[in-house]
């Protein structure tokens, strides 16, 4: 299974050696990467079932073999293109099995650069797929095997040249020793140079001008911005990281604690109810009403501060991978100022606090918060309560939320209850749904013609946060508070080492928001605490603990690297770092193209499609009928030489025209004994080769015409014919014509 | 198969940089750099990593962006230095023989005290000849020197002009072709093609008998009885014929004849005009096979083709001679204007004549080889070479 040559290595075994393991690293770096280990294992099955058949015995299977098998990769290729689009993940997948197939075929130098040009175009899939911190040291890893590989490979082609035995040829100590010294001179200026190069490049130009290209294809996972009941919907148990999170307070002091309570980030607002389903406020295709480019570092003020609180609390949040299309920022309630230490594309409602992004892979931003417990609701002079919206609000849920309150002593009706008394209603419907109502992630499908919040509130009665979260909004809106259902994450893990808490995929929670005053909303949960602790909370153990530490260093990965941005730039470099203007002419560039995008790209794809089918139509044309074009051209040629002497226009020098006369000459003798040149074949060929159909004197005319028109053209170095010689011989071959 | 030798023991001495210099300008060289193929692809996935990093602004990407860019940098420094201190010097050759493998040899020396030269490929520039394995050195380190040699074959006889060669390497990535020509003007002569024969006393009978053209014996040193003379003094005793010597007055010695070689002389004939060139190369490449058949055979041969000023009487020593023959074989001109062909004088031995075509003796007869007519000399189950015979055979 392991090619590990011995001690007296040859070139080609030492080749092999690392084109081997280059060849496991990579396909294991994107398996990690796509987070498929299906992949993973089908690929690295394939990969060295391939080696052991073919590459390490030398015995390629046949060219028709191989063929075939193209062929059906191809197809296979076509069918996932066709069923998932054309992503990074399908093209890494048709990659690996071109990498399999050619495996299976090396023959040459040349099919063994191939193999290499196919792991380098996994590499990049791979750094497309994911930029974990997994992702990074993998690619670290298998980038050096890789290096080495393709710096044997070229000794190993040189080699090859010279014969298949000097490939085997053993490899001299020295030659290794020195070939080792010079891999770590090109990993360690390697590393120095790309490291500068990273941390000089200029940010904040990207807004992903060219599509959704360049970045993780991957979205935020565990999160979705629409509930439906009786599917899955936030339930993952996964552990993997989503976001970073740091909290401080107005004395930039790190105020995150092991026990402090949960932190909501919110990040879909839905306020539409319709059979089981929360959607988006009615009326709009997405979250927000219309999205900007929103310029580094420029400060937003994202919800309304009617008080004018000052800000109590500041959020540092990374996001560490996201959907290239219009994807929710998650921030805590009540966000009143935020900002981006990256341009993006931004848009956000101040009605409702929504703010989304898109274009953008990995994200951090600051967001600064106020208690909204602490905010002053002003009740006008002639208040009315809002109206709330009646969809979804049974009898049976009027009549539920009714005696709940009656029981407490709170008056349900609105137009009869103090304004006061909404905030203990809600809290009075939050406290029965978490004492009367049990905690399952077990989903069961909603009875066929039943509302799914009803048969939750008095059939099930057990379910997950979107059914607590509905059940709560329902119940509010039934008795005249406006509510509306948040999906997002809580933040209840944190990392004391490092100061953060970190959100992961199983952290994807619903809740809600109730206005319990004018413009005063708060958050609101009916899930019951402890099974709410129990599904979000860490549990303590080994496997957390090492879980912890890997958090802790891949936590110094996303800072250090993931989360470089200008503000890391400007940090170690200040203003000095020169770009040439390449920052006005981006920021330029990409208003240009931000502008028409749409618009650019089409123009440039039709353009380039025109250009490649007329090309490529006309080549076939020619091709096929390059006779008749011949014979069209051949004569408007004649006639713009005989025009263009008539005009005193003559082109080429006199050697040319000459040599041109004398070949006319030729051709139409030839012509007129029925030989028709071809003109594929020199002129000397087919003059030679049609001896038989001339009489003998002419041919050895043409045969002497054609050896002084050789010389004139090829020769002229070694004693050129003279122009007489050349136009007498033009003119005995025309007169042998006419006689 | 082209030699891989390196001597990385051999440490090159450390002299002054004035006289390294002086020594490296012995022959100019110059430096050039060009992007191989893999190369343009390289910089234009370096390109598609820069925007897809810049427009998603993902700093993996960023990462593996700069990364490619050091990857260029380095290739051209490390690499690049090692090649600007590398001298060459190519062996003046041996003569070379049409059709065959012939070896180039190179010694080549590295100035530089740190960089090592890894994957370096020695070709000639503009010979005409084909390569048939390049000069390879796969391993040179810092200041010694090494040996490497390249496989040619030349499809047509003469005197070819090797005028340079160049020493390029690809390493590390493939992406930068760096080459140093080396400017040292040489000269191969290719000799004709050696055919092929059938066995000599097949291909030289029944005119050309060797036996029947021995030359007039003369006094040598051989067993052969010669005759007899008075004793001189200081002849050898046992020279003496002691019976005769009773006989006569005196003491006489016997002489020994000398031991002769048979003479055969190879006439090649003019060529016509109408001759196909394929066909005349063919002719001198038997010309030249007979005569070394005929030395192989025990003949002393002479040489006649006085329309080109060629005449070698058989009177060298065999393989001398026949190198002297092959030589101006190679350098024939057949451009020039000829002279009168004339036959060879019989006094220089019996003579085998090589045409170009059959009909020009009236049909085949005894002691001619027709060029045209492969058949009758050579040897059963080979085959002429391409180049003798492309378009020969369409014309012949």
């Amino acid at each position: 299974m392991n090619p590990r040559p011995t001690k007296s290595r040859s070139i080609e075994s030492d080749y092999r050696f690392s084109l081997f393991w280059s060849i496991l690293g990579t396909l294991t770096l994107f398996a990690v990467a796509d987070a498929n280990p299906v992949f993973g294992v089908l690929s690295l099955a394939g990969a060295l079932a391939a080696w052991n058949i073919s590459v390490k015995n030398n015995t390629p299977i046949s060219r028709s073999a191989i063929n075939v098998t193209l062929v059906l990769v191809l197809g296979l290729a076509l069918i996932v293109t066709i069923g998932s689009g054309i992503g990074v993940s399908s093209f890494a997948i048709f990659a690996a099995m071109l990498l399999i197939v050619k495996l299976f075929d090396l023959r040459s130098p040349r099919d063994e650069s191939q193999v290499l040009i196919l792991l380098v175009a996994l590499i990049v899939a791979s750094v497309l797929t994911s930029n974990s911190m997994l992702t990074g040291l993998l690619l670290m890893v298998t980038g050096v095997v890789l290096l080495k590989a393709v710096l044997r490979f070229q000794m190993y082609s040189v080699a090859y040249r010279a014969g298949v035995h000097a490939a085997t040829d053993v490899f001299e100590k020295r030659g290794r020793i020195d070939l080792r010294s010079f891999q770590i001179a090109i990993i360690f200026f390697g590393g120095v140079i790309g490291t500068l190069v990273f941390m000089i490049m200029p940010r904040n130009l990207g807004n992903s001008a060219f599509g959704d290209w360049g970045g993780q294809s991957g979205s935020v996972t565990g999160f979705t911005d629409e509930v439906e009941l009786g599917r899955p919907g936030l339930i993952s148990q996964s552990s993997t990281p989503v976001l970073d999170l740091q909290v401080f307070d107005r004395n930039a002091k790190n105020i995150g604690q092991p026990e402090s309570p949960a932190i909501y980030l919110r990040g879909a607002v839905l306020g539409s109810y319709q059979s089981g389903r929360w959607t988006y406020d009615d009326g709009r295709q997405g979250s927000i009403l219309g999205i900007h480019n929103l310029p580094a570092e420029t400060t937003i003020r994202p919800a309304s501060n009617p008080s004018r609180q000052p800000w109590s609390r500041e959020y540092r949040i990374s996001l560490r991978s996201s959907s290239l299309s219009e994807s929710p920022i998650f921030v805590p309630w009540l966000p009143t100022e935020f900002r981006s230490s990256l341009a993006m594309r931004f848009g956000y409602d101040k009605s409702n606090g929504q703010m989304v992004h898109e274009g953008t892979a990995s994200l951090s931003y600051r967001v600064r918060t106020i208690n909204p417990e602490l905010v002053q609701a002003v009740y006008p002079a002639k208040y009315t309560r809002p109206i709330v919206k009646a969809s979804g609000i049974t009898e049976r849920i009027e009549g539920l939320a009714s005696e709940i309150l009656s029981n407490a002593g709170i008056e349900p009706d609105p137009q009869l209850r103090p304004f006061s008394d909404d905030l203990p209603a809600i809290r009075l419907l939050e406290s029965h749904l978490q004492s009367k109502y049990a905690y399952t992630l077990h989903s069961e499908p909603v009875p066929a013609g039943r509302d799914a919040t009803e048969w939750f509130l008095f059939d099930r009665r057990e379910g997950h946060c979107e059914y607590y979260a509905s059940a709560l909004a329902l119940l509010g809106r039934s008795i005249g508070i406006n509510t509306r259902v948040i999906t997002g994450y809580v933040a209840s893990d944190f990392n004391e080492v490092t100061g953060q808490y970190i959100i992961r995929e199983s952290n994807a929670h619903a809740w809600v928001e109730a206005e319990v005053g004018p413009d005063k909303w708060l958050v609101f949960d009916g899930t019951p605490r402890a099974d709410f602790q129990q599904i979000h909370e860490p549990k303590p153990g080994l496997f957390y603990s090492i879980t912890r530490l890997y958090e802790t260093i891949e936590y110094a990965w996303v800072k250090g690297v993931i989360g470089y941005d200008s503000q890391s730039r400007r940090r170690i470099f200040g203003d000095i770092a020169p770009d040439f203007g390449l920052m006005k002419f981006g920021y330029k560039l990409r208003e240009r193209v931000g502008r028409s995008r749409g618009k650019l790209v089409g123009l440039a794809i039709g353009i380039s499609a025109i250009v490649f089918g007329t090309s490529f139509v006309l080549g076939l044309l020619m091709l096929r009928f390059r006779t008749v074009l011949r014979r069209l051209l051949d004569p408007l040629a004649a006639i713009a030489h005989r025009l263009l002497a008539v005009f005193g226009v003559r082109s080429g020098t006199p050697e040319q025209r000459a040599g041109a006369q004398l070949e006319r000459a030729i051709t139409r003798r030839l012509l007129a004994v029925g030989v028709e040149r071809d003109f594929s074949t020199p002129l000397q060929t087919v003059v030679e080769a049609s001896g038989d159909r001339i009489p003998i004197g002419l041919h050895t005319r043409l045969i002497d015409g054609v050896a002084v028109l050789y010389k004139l053209r090829f020769a002229p170095a070694q004693g050129a014919p003279g122009m007489g010689e050349v136009l007498d011989m033009a003119r005995r071959i025309s007169r042998s014509e006419k006689q | 198969m082209s030699s891989l030798r390196t001597d990385p023991g051999t440490q090159v001495p450390r002299v002054r940089s004035s006289a390294r210099r002086a020594q490296s300008t012995a022959h100019s060289s110059t430096r050039n750099a060009t992007l191989t193929i893999a190369g343009v692809m390289y910089i234009l996935v370096t390109l598609f990593l820069a925007v897809g990093a810049i427009n998603a602004q993902n700093n993996l990407l960023f990462w593996l962006f700069g990364f490619a860019i050091a990857l260029l940098v380095t290739s051209g420094i490390l690499s690049g230095n090692a090649m600007l201190r590398l001298n060459a010097h190519a062996f003046p050759g041996e003569n070379a023989r049409a059709g065959r493998i012939h070896i180039l040899r190179y010694r080549i020396r590295s100035h530089s005290r740190l960089f090592p030269l890894f994957a370096l490929i020695i070709r000639e520039e503009e010979t005409g000849l084909q390569t048939e394995s390049p000069g390879i050195v796969v391993h040179l380190a810092p200041g010694s020197s090494g040996e490497s040699s390249a496989e040619v074959v030349a499809h047509t006889r003469g005197r070819y002009t090797l005028p340079a060669f160049r020493i390029e390497s690809t390493f590390p990535f493939g992406i930068i072709r760096k080459w140093i020509r080396f400017e040292q003007p040489r000269t191969l002569v290719v000799l004709p093609y050696a055919l092929p024969l059938r066995p000599a006393p097949l291909l030289f009978q029944p005119g050309a008998r060797a036996e029947d053209h021995h030359s007039k014996p003369r006094r040598g040193s051989g067993t052969e009885f010669f005759g007899l003379r008075s004793y001189s003094p200081g002849d050898p005793r046992r020279k003496i014929a002691w019976k005769t010597s009773a006989r006569r007055d005196g003491l006489v010695v016997i002489q020994h004849a000398q031991e002769t070689e048979p003479r055969i002389v190879v006439w090649l004939r003019k060529p016509n005009d109408f001759d196909p060139p394929a066909l005349v190369e063919r002719a001198i490449a038997l010309a030249s096979s007979v005569s070394r058949a005929a030395v192989d055979s025990g003949y002393t041969v002479g040489f006649w083709a006085p329309w080109s000023s060629l005449r070698f009487s058989p009177s060298a020593p065999g393989h001398s001679q026949l190198m002297r023959i092959d030589t101006a074989l190679a350098n024939l001109d057949l451009s020039l204007d000829a002279q009168p062909d004339t036959p060879p004088p019989s006094m220089l031995g019996s003579v085998i004549q090589v045409v170009c075509q059959a009909d020009m003796l009236g049909g085949l007869s005894d002691g001619y080889l027709a060029a045209d007519r492969p058949e009758s000399w050579l040897m059963e189950g080979e085959s002429l070479p391409d180049a003798l015979t492309i378009e020969a055979g369409t014309n012949a």
